[in-house]
């Protein structure tokens, strides 16, 4: 009986993923061709012939690795838009409405410079709601069958974002504000 | 016998059909389509195996080592709801395919 994964293994080469990825994929095709083997085998053909048909039931390898690759990777990105973007993207608006619904009920910020033009203002009960925006990304994560450091991104993806959204507005808003100054001058 | 290129389009089909009674491993899925198709349709390890993947990654097949009937260790697929839920609109869409095919190209048997 020929040796299949070895036979694989030497045609298929590279599949650019992980080597227990590879090697389930290895052995996925190699059971198709023992068993495509032994069922030519059981129904009388001869031992050559049962090898060569067995091995040109395998097609073209070039085309088998390239196929594979480009289906793995399409499986890559649906993973990684439902395991980290989508929780994230979706528990970052929701935090943003959270803010607007607040101020929007009247909770009274906290000034960093209060009286002055240019200072930070905190919403405190919507900064400690934000850890739970987190879990709540990395639940839909999970849900998603999201694994290891996907959850803890997407967890992350909320505050990331907002982070880097005040961060921006804040050099805007210090930019617009040197300038109205200089203009004033 | 059939074209490959047209046998590709009849892949994603086929494979849901052969699903729809039960769980199969890669070379029983293949060898029920020859079966039932009297030989027709053939798939090598390259139109098959990729196609297996795409379709598990779009969450209609689900797929999971366990033993095989000979005993050995094989993946077997299995039809997840959102996989029935495609065969019904893909027979319509075949049938309509054929019923146009008839009137344009007057194939009888289609």
């Amino acid at each position: 009986m020929p040796d299949w994964r070895a036979y694989v293994r030497e045609h298929l080469g590279s599949l650019r993923r992980s080597p227990a990825e590879e090697e389930e994929a290895v052995a996925e095709l190699a059971a198709h061709l023992e068993d495509f083997h032994a069922a030519l085998l059981a129904s009388g053909t001869p031992e050559a012939e049962a090898f060569s048909r067995t091995c040109a039931r395998a097609g073209n390898w070039k085309q088998l690795r390239s196929e594979i690759i480009a289906a793995k990777q399409e499986g890559t990105m649906r993973d990684r838009i439902r395991q980290i973007w989508l929780p994230g993207l979706v528990t970052f608006m929701s935090a943003y409405f959270v803010l607007i619904l607040l101020q929007r009920l009247g909770a009274r910020p906290l000034y960093s410079h209060p009286g002055e033009p240019v200072g930070v203002i905190f919403y405190l009960p919507w900064l400690f709601l934000l850890p739970l925006v987190g879990v709540m990304a990395g639940y839909l994560s999970r849900r998603a069958q999201g694994e290891g450091w996907r959850v803890y991104l997407a967890s992350c993806v909320p505050v990331l974002a907002l982070a880097a959204l005040f961060l921006v507005l804040f050099r805007l808003v210090l930019s617009w504000i040197s300038r109205s100054r200089r203009r004033r001058k | 016998m059939i074209r490959t290129e047209l046998k590709r389009g009849t892949a994603e089909l086929a494979i849901l059909s052969v699903l729809e009674n039960g769980p199969l491993h890669g070379y029983e899925i293949g060898r029920r389509i020859e079966y039932q198709s009297g030989g027709a349709l053939q798939y090598s390890l390259a139109a098959l195996y990729p196609l297996l993947y795409r379709m598990e990654n779009r969450g209609w097949l689900h797929a999971e080592w366990g033993k095989g009937e000979n005993g050995k260790r094989r993946r077997s697929y299995r039809l997840l709801p959102r996989g029935r839920k495609m065969l019904k609109p893909m027979r319509a869409e075949w049938a309509d395919l054929f019923r146009a095919l008839r009137r344009v190209a007057k194939v009888t048997h289609a």
